[in-house]
């Protein structure tokens, strides 16, 4: 908690300097705009979009400010606790739900000009609207395929990338009595987004997050089958060893150092292969189903705060950064899945084919919910499925607890 | 006291409004943006004590403390000793030994962490090399070994500061009376327990307590390595009220949690003073 205020001060008095020092200029607005960082190219990137937006806007000074992602979250807590919140902020969709309901943000439905939000696609732009205003904006949307090595798998013989689960247990398999301390298969088991790795599972075992009554679909019979598909491959040793101590980090350093067959990732990964897994032959295809194709599908928002006092020149700079030129420039940058419709018809992406994937499977993408408390709930998964993987706890008891957890936040909730 | 006061109300207002934030904060609803709604009582405090997870890190923070403050004597009074000896090169001995104080909390634990990775770290390829069977194991998979492992290098950082006091006790040893139990013909094993021990043991009291204050608050090792996983196995207090806080958005249950945590602690900065002011007494005499 001296955390947070220490936190308070310090951001306070850098306020409060840059206010004294955009005194020389005070007829322009200033628009503090903070954004999380994918590379180390993303703020520069932004950084140089701000000094084309002030060129052209000499009454508009867009400041930019960058940090890495695990400190997002907690910085913007602390700021908006302090009343130094930025103008506009870069943030995980599903923090949003929360930071709307307790009136932290700006809805921007009626600050978009007319015919902005139709430049979306759809089903992203969707995703930032809860109770009937729109909070936010894509600012990166991603869906997940399998990366396979290709080398592995000629090793190995087998002909092509598996579409179904099984098939992908028999790959992992003989990968893996390749030896030579070479894995089939990655699980991952903790940090973040274990959950997502085992939403895969779920959702093309025909489960889902939240059962057709309202309550959790953790441990419906879907969930458990999903769950037992990652315990055989546990259990045959066709993973790496120690699931619940790999992150994704650890499972992407595997795959780019060529030692492991198989890994579920998304588009961000492509720039991580280029620069750390030279050596590395690889094709991405579609998650493995069982009864159902699907993927995760995760955007990240870019909101502005109900504190601001520059909303609409906010949102001018919003719509600058989302003009197809900009976006496709980020797009290119960081690898992401076009949001904008005018996007998904480059051929960057269309005839990419470490691209194209996760376009085609955009429209199958399912999403994590928004809710306020999802966070918990996803923790109180992410504990059980440690103790599944761990062979602490059969699939059916784990599970079950991770669903009354859910459950009783839902119900707290109401 | 008219030449104090400014001081005095600057560290009032210093270390006394952060402590009343919290406690005003654990009394009340507060939304996750730090907005302080209605009053709670003591729901927050409540919450905290029936979240099965809280009492479990409670205990491992137990654990972790004992553990980490114990192995750090346990270690550094040989060292200390060693230390405190002429020998040739001592300098430079002294300065390895406090050399992990210099580098930050933060960094040990990302090297650590790096150490113990099962496929990349050097800890496994020098085991390997050694002919032992440990070319991929996964050390923070499991979570004893994990927090085992995070016990060591809690105890590794907390040797310095530890060697330092102690030193500083054992130079305040005169040599004379080491001369005199020489000339009566004492062992060294008997000068250790009926010179040194004694003479030492209030300076090992402050290095416990001011260890069990540092250890017990200490986020950085556990957060980077293992994040308070597998499954909560290595949560402690510390880590559990910053993911209630800045993960959930529960700063109500936070605050409640770190006034039990502050609770806790000023028993232990009371004993301090109590130790610290006994021991000026006896030097009066």
């Amino acid at each position: 908690m001296g955390n947070r205020f220490l936190a308070a001060l310090v951001i306070s008095t850098a306020t409060a300097a840059a206010l004294l020092h955009s005194g020389s200029a005070w007829a322009t607005d200033t628009v503090r705009v903070r954004v999380a960082e994918y590379s180390a190219k993303t703020g520069p990137f932004f950084q140089e979009l701000a000094k084309k937006f002030n060129a052209a806007n000499p009454d508009i000074e867009v400041q930019i400010e960058h940090l890495p992602w695990p400190e997002m979250q907690q910085q913007l807590v602390s700021d908006i606790s302090a009343g130094t919140a930025p103008d506009v902020s870069h943030m995980a969709t599903r923090w949003m739900a929360g930071f709307a309901k307790d009136g932290a943000l700006a809805p921007i439905e009626d600050l978009m000009s007319p015919a902005f939000a139709d430049t979306f696609v759809p089903t992203y732009l969707d995703l930032q609207k809860q109770d009937g205003h729109t909070w936010g904006l894509p600012i990166a949307a991603s869906a997940r395929g399998l990366f396979y090595n290709k080398k592995l798998f000629d090793k190995a013989g087998i002909a092509k990338p598996p579409t179904t689960w099984d098939e992908t247990f028999e790959a992992a398999k003989k990968i893996a009595a390749l030896g030579d301390g070479v894995y089939g298969i990655g699980v991952q088991g903790r940090d973040l987004d274990t959950e997502g790795y085992w939403f895969y599972s779920l959702w093309t075992h025909g489960g889902s997050i939240l059962g057709p009554d309202g309550k959790s679909g953790f441990a419906s019979p879907e969930a458990v089958l999903a769950t037992n598909n990652y315990l055989r491959m546990i259990k045959a040793s066709v993973t790496q060893p120690g699931v619940t101590g790999a992150s994704r980090e650890d499972l992407q350093n595997l795959f780019a150092a060529g030692k492991m067959g198989m890994v579920l990732s998304g588009p961000w990964f492509n720039a991580q292969l280029a620069e750390q897994g030279k050596d590395v032959e690889y094709g991405i295809s579609r998650i493995p189903v069982a009864t159902t194709e699907a993927t995760y599908g995760v955007t990240d928002t870019i909101a502005v705060l109900e504190s601001s006092k520059v909303k609409p020149q906010a949102m001018k700079f919003l719509e600058f950064i989302f003009n197809k030129e900009n976006r496709l420039e980020f797009g290119k940058l960081e690898g992401f899945v076009p949001v904008l419709k005018a996007e998904s018809t480059e051929p960057f992406f269309t005839e990419n084919p470490k691209m194209s994937v996760f376009l085609e499977m955009g429209p199958l993408a399912k999403f994590a919910p928004l809710f306020p408390r999802w966070e918990e709930m996803a923790d109180g998964l992410k504990t059980e499925l440690s103790r599944i993987y761990s062979g602490e706890v059969s699939a059916e008891e784990g599970l079950k607890q991770a669903a009354a957890k859910m459950d009783a936040i839902l119900a707290e909730d109401e | 006291m008219i030449l104090i006061a400014p001081c005095l109300l600057l560290s009032v207002a210093v270390i006394g409004y952060p402590i009343f934030d919290v406690i005003r904060m654990s009394l009340f609803d507060v939304s996750r943006t730090g907005m302080v709604r209605e009053f709670a009582g003591l729901t927050n405090f409540v919450k905290a004590f029936a979240d099965p997870v809280f009492l479990q890190a409670a205990r491992q923070t137990f654990v972790w403390t004992v553990c980490v403050v114990g192995g750090t004597l346990l270690v550094s009074v040989p060292i200390a000793l060693i230390l405190n000896e002429d020998f040739y090169g001592r300098t430079i001995a002294r300065t390895i030994v406090l050399l992990p104080w210099a580098i930050s909390l933060a960094m040990t634990a990302v090297v650590w962490r790096y150490v113990v990775n099962g496929d990349f770290g050097t800890l496994n390829m020098t085991l390997a090399a050694l002919g032992l069977p440990f070319e991929n194991y996964p050390w923070l998979a499991d979570a004893r070994m994990a927090f085992l492992i995070e016990i060591m290098v809690g105890i590794l950082v907390s040797v310095p500061f530890t060697v330092t006091i102690l030193l500083g006790g054992l130079t305040s040893i005169p040599e004379s009376l080491y001369e005199a139990s020489a000339i009566d013909g004492a062992s060294s094993t008997k000068k250790f327990y009926y010179i040194t021990m004694p003479l030492l043991w209030p300076f090992m009291q402050i290095a416990l307590v001011l260890n069990v204050i540092y250890v017990f608050n200490s986020f950085p090792i556990i957060w980077i390595m293992t994040n308070g996983g597998p499954a909560n196995r290595t949560d402690i207090l510390i880590t559990y009220v910053y993911k209630q806080a800045f993960a959930f958005g529960k700063l109500g249950n936070a605050a409640a949690g770190s006034v039990v945590m502050f609770a806790m602690l000023l028993v232990f900065a009371i004993v301090y003073l109590f130790l610290t002011k006994a021991q000026g007494a006896r030097n009066d005499v």
